[in-house]
């Protein structure tokens, strides 16, 4: 404790000056150094445990090392090509090689795989190549004589005919490759593979953009059926927008009656608007199933008052996407709003209709600037919360109604396209974070009016 | 007060929309819950009939009761140890902040609380490329770590906010009575902040027991919770026992809610006569 | 809060943490596809295997993505000792090295299955449909949907669809509906032609579609009125009927194909999962699962074991098989990736 000593001496006991500056500087440093220490283990936590998995995850949007790592031979070959008519005989030996080399399969199906997501159709290519290769080397092991089995088992019917013709082995590689597939006589697959040889590849972040590198080389939009992204990203960003707007419209009429509210109801409103809150997602999606389902609750009391003849379609739409996630989003509204509501003296708004102004006045030119700061903070909450979404558009929405998220989640899971999943999270965490400058620089715009 | 008759339409018209949006606040919550004690396994009224069978099937002795109780007590196990770890490292990190001298203060605070702002599945894609490769996918020490990183910032936020209102010559003064620093923390801040402690913690437990996306791609069968068991039952078949666990984790959350409340008002009344 | 609680919490989990410990004995994970026939294995196979053993058998869900196993081999973080799926997944799983090579010294050669049902990378063990299905109750009066062009019959038929959303039976439905006869389906899904001949058939009553994903939704789906058609698992149809729904199953179009347990290549449980192998290559025990639910034996040994009565419901049985198709495993694995961006790229139009 020596240290608060000298800190509280400081005031009485004269002590040499430059002494005395090195001492506090040495005390602040401790004192600085004792913060940080607080401060670290979460700060460690944190950066370990999350920044640093992120920040790898990002690496894959533009990581390109599947192609060297399953076609060695052939990266270093096509070299030599200068991108005209078909790469040299070299190249198409280096791939024979490659393709023929078993050891290293897995790594040559990570290739195909990678090469798929830049041309549509190279993994099947590729797999066909490979046993078509392994085919003829084997020159055909005679087919297995089986005994015959009972009828009315088989998939196949009872007439199995497992024969196959296998043509004369070619000589040339060229002739070998094209020979299994005409494919490896167009360019366009060879340029493929010339840019999975690239350090780094554009591909990903191109394709989360719909847009591809053509066979000119030059950037261009990806075929119509292909544009899927785009639309993705305006849906994430329609979709959260409008339910920010629902909840804000629903909110604010809310957190204004409870404002009104004696203290002891005020607290109980609260209660239930905090019950929601409370109660795990998967309850309240479940609960939203069971109602909106075509033979759901809100369906029976539709038809049962006669409204519609039909069942109308509730759920699996963009309908049903709306309302569980209003549902969830309407508290983190109320909360913010209500919490600056209450901070309001009535005194202000009193003032201003003891002046004279009409009430509709009075709440837009005074009542609405004061609370202005909760309903940003509730509209910012939800509107970011909204961007990533998953687990309610997965359950309750449609093929056409899911968000980024879901894609993500998509492309690692069923793709294994981590680099798309990559380049996709890139652009949502871009969107969240433009969303929270353009927050920032609006709040202080209309703090400083 | 007086009110002109357009006053009067207008908070009546406040009034009428603040209800509806009350009711569709809740009633979704609770029209399911009397689906759970039907004797037959459809969700329409009237129901013919009332039984527990659901709840005894959620209780039973047979693989599936099997399944969901081990549920239960893995999101227990995970939420508490969650909570703790994200308790004890976000409280440090709050009484570092509060002491005002931190170096890189807003870049720190900024990335401790980026979990709050990143989308869970972007983290949980990230996380579980990163522990699959040190091994951590598939065990409860994975998810008990992503768990604790989701309720981090709540903790930071929460006793954060009540060290704002904490007077640090209570520190210093038991500091310069000689009092050794953990006892100066446990016997001045601790008491002073154990609110904002204890809130925070809840926060970080009730996130790490509703969370479903990191454990979707980081849990394997042996640490399946209860969303996990809720997914998969929304997801494949969506059976009255599936209402029944939902209507008991409501009743949990229900009571918990109402015992934060009481405390809260007694907290109140005390302080009050205080 | 004060000491006691925090070492009261952490006594309390370290007490749960040992309880959960004390589930642990030899065990694999296998990973199923829910519903009827993960319920058909269990007591075909799981139960009688673990009282004769003594192994327990941890039984998962996946939907047949292949990269989740991908996933697990390539970080060899093992989810599953092995994982139950359809003849493309083997085929593909085997072409991509992911899975384990089984010892043809244990498991036998092609010989002793029925054509098409070996493979190094899996052991076949039943055959199985996929079907159109449809509720009864709602075509009370009238005429009853018969053939796969009744699926695409709206105006005969009103009412919603359910399809799995995936690739599987998908591309031969339209096709067939459209005219294809069996024999052909293959030549003509192979031409961009007929890719663009089944999407055009799809969107013809794509806004009366409703996907499922999970086996077991289908005969909720059709039970509960929620559709009035859907594509299905046979089994699992034949499963309803027994817990008394009105399901019916549509034999014309059915899609034949093989179900198989795979290993994910380097599997620690290796050892404890070629016991449960060979345990289910015993022929009594390979036939057990026909009798719990119509799936065909694969393994020729096991035919003589089968009872008259399973053999009624099989989907391979020349009645119920009369204008059926075998899925193209071989097309499959070449064109998983395209036709999958494809049905997904579709999907969001």
């Amino acid at each position: 404790m020596s240290t608060l000593d000298i800190v509280d001496d400081t005031t009485g006991v004269s002590l040499d000056r430059r002494a005395l500056r090195r001492s506090l500087h040495r005390v602040g440093r401790r004192q600085r150094l004792l913060s940080l220490s607080l401060v670290a283990p979460l700060g460690a936590f944190t950066l370990v445990f999350f920044v640093i998995p992120i920040l790898a995850f990002f690496v894959f949007s533009v990581a390109n090392t599947e192609v060297p790592r399953g076609l060695p031979l052939t990266t270093e070959a096509i070299k030599e090509w200068q991108g005209d008519g078909l790469p040299p005989e070299g190249v198409f030996e280096a791939l024979t090689s490659d393709l023929e080399n078993a050891e290293n399969r897995t790594a040559v199906i990570g290739a195909a795989r990678r090469l798929n997501y830049d041309v549509a159709g190279f993994h099947g290519l590729m797999t066909k190549t490979v046993s078509g290769l392994s085919r003829g080397a084997l020159e055909a092991g005679a087919p297995v004589e089986s005994s015959p089995a009972p009828d009315g088992f088989s998939i196949f019917g009872n007439d199995t005919t497992p024969t196959e013709s296998t043509t004369a082995k070619p000589q040339t590689p060229i002739e070998r490759l094209t020979g299994i597939d005409a494919r490896w006589s167009q360019e366009r697959y060879w340029k493929a593979i010339e840019r999975g040889t690239w350090p780094v590849t554009p591909l990903y972040l191109l394709t989360a953009l719909d847009l591809r590198i053509g066979d000119e080389g030059s950037i261009e939009r990806v075929s119509p059926d292909h544009r899927i992204y785009l639309t993705l990203i305006a849906r994430t960003f329609g979709v959260s927008a409008s339910v920010t707007l629902i909840a804000l419209i629903l909110g604010f009429p809310l957190a204004l009656f409870i404002k009104r509210q004696p203290a002891n109801r005020a607290s109980l409103i609260m209660f239930l608007v905090l019950v929601p809150l409370w109660t795990s997602i998967l309850v309240r999606t479940t609960a939203w199933l069971v109602l909106l389902q075509g033979e759901g609750l809100l369906n029976d009391l539709i038809v049962m008052l006669h409204l519609s003849e039909t069942r109308l379609p509730l759920i699996h739409n963009r309908l049903g996407v709306l309302v569980a996630m209003v549902h969830i989003c309407l508290p983190f509204m109320i909360l913010p709003i209500y919490s600056v509501m209450k901070g309001i003296p009535p005194s202000y708004t009193r003032a201003a209709a003891s002046l004279g102004a009409a009430p509709a006045r009075v709440f837009f030119k005074v009542y609405l600037p004061l609370v202005f700061p909760g309903l940003a903070a509730g509209v910012l909450l939800v509107f970011i919360m909204c961007l990533g979404f998953y687990v309610t558009p997965a359950l309750v929405g449609g093929p056409r109604d899911q968000m980024l998220s879901y894609f993500i989640a998509m492309a690692v899971n069923r793709d294994l396209n981590w680099g798309l999943a990559s380049a996709l999270s890139i652009i949502l965490i871009l969107i969240v974070a433009l969303t929270l400058l353009v927050f920032k620089r609006f709040a202080s715009a209309t703090l400083a009016r | 007060m007086t009110t002109t008759p357009l006053e009067r339409i207008a908070a009546s018209a406040v009034a009428s929309v603040a209800i509806m949006v009350l009711l569709f606040l809740i009633v979704p919550l609770v029209v399911a819950v009397p689906l759970s004690f039907n004797s037959e396994p459809y969700f329409s009224y009237p129901m013919p009939g009332f039984s527990l069978r659901w709840y005894g099937e959620l209780f039973g002795n047979d693989i599936k009761g099997l399944e969901w109780r081990n549920a239960f007590l893995n999101s227990v196990f995970i939420g508490i140890c969650a909570s703790i770890l994200a308790t004890v490292l976000g409280t440090s990190a709050s009484l570092g902040i509060a002491r005002g001298d931190l170096p890189f203060k807003q870049a720190l605070q900024a990335m401790m609380l980026s979990p709050l702002v990143i989308p869970v599945v972007v983290y949980a894609t990230g996380v579980v490329y990163f522990f699959a490769r040190i091994s951590l996918i598939g065990t409860y020490s994975g998810l008990i770590i992503a768990h604790a990183l989701l309720g981090t910032p709540y903790v930071l936020i929460t006793v954060t906010a009540s060290l704002s209102g904490f007077d640090r010559n209570l520190t210093k003064a038991g500091l310069s009575l000689g009092a050794p620093p953990w006892m100066v923390f446990r016997k001045i801040a601790l008491p002073l902040i154990a609110p904002g402690v204890a809130s925070g913690a809840l926060f970080a437990f009730v996130t790490s027991w509703d969370e479903i996306i990191v454990t979707l791609f980081l849990a394997y069968p042996d640490q399946q919770t209860v969303p996990r068991r809720l997914w998969a039952g929304v997801n494949e078949q969506l059976s009255p026992v599936v209402i029944a666990a939902s209507t008991i984790l409501f009743v949990i959350t229900l009571g918990l809610l109402v015992v934060v409340e009481v405390l809260r008002r007694r907290n109140i009344r005390l302080s009050g006569t205080i | 809060m004060s000491n006691k609680v925090i070492i009261g919490a952490l006594v309390a989990s370290g007490v749960m943490m040992s309880s959960l410990g004390a589930l642990a004995q030899e065990k694999i994970t296998i990973a199923e596809w829910g519903g009827a026939s993960q319920a058909a294995d269990r007591a075909a196979f799981f139960e009688p295997f673990t009282k004769a053993t003594g192994i327990a058998i941890v039984d998962d869900v996946w939907q047949g993505d292949m990269a989740t196993i991908t996933t697990q081999v390539e970080t060899k973080s093992y989810k599953w000792s092995l994982v139950r799926g359809e003849s493309a997944l083997v085929k593909r799983g085997c072409e991509d090295g992911t899975l384990e090579k089984f010892d043809p010294a244990v498991v036998g050669t092609a010989e002793k299955y029925l054509p098409g049902a070996w493979s190094e990378c899996g052991i076949a063990y039943a055959s199985f449909s996929s079907n159109i299905a449809y509720n009864a109750d709602k075509f009370k009066n009238g005429a009853k949907p018969e053939t796969v062009a009744d699926f695409f019959d709206l105006e005969k038929f009103p009412g919603k669809r359910g399809i799995r959303r995936n690739q599987t039976y998908l591309l031969e439905l339209a096709l067939l509906a459209d005219g294809v006869p069996p024999a052909d389906l293959y030549k003509v899904l192979s031409t961009p032609e007929g890719l663009d001949r089944v999407f055009k058939k799809w969107d013809t009553i794509k806004d009366q579609i409703v996907w499922w994903e999970a086996g077991s939704q289908p005969p909720q789906l059709l039970a509960d009125g929620e559709v009035v058609m859907s594509t299905a698992w046979g089994n699992r149809i034949v499963a309803a009927q027994k817990e008394g729904k009105n399901l019916q199953i549509v034999w014309d179009g059915a899609g034949l194909d093989y179900d198989w347990f795979m290993m994910p290549k380097g599997s620690p449980d290796k050892e404890t999962s070629m016991k449960f192998i060979k345990y289910i290559l015993e022929p009594e025990n390979a036939a057990k699962i026909s009798s719990v639910a119509p799936f065909g034996p694969v393994l020729k040994a096991a035919i003589p074991h089968l009872k008259p009565e399973d053999i009624v419901n099989l989907p391979t049985n020349p009645k119920n098989s009369k204008n059926a198709f075998a899925f193209d495993a071989d097309f499959y694995s070449e064109n998983d990736a395209e036709l999958a961006t494809r049905l997904a790229n579709w999907l969001q139009k």
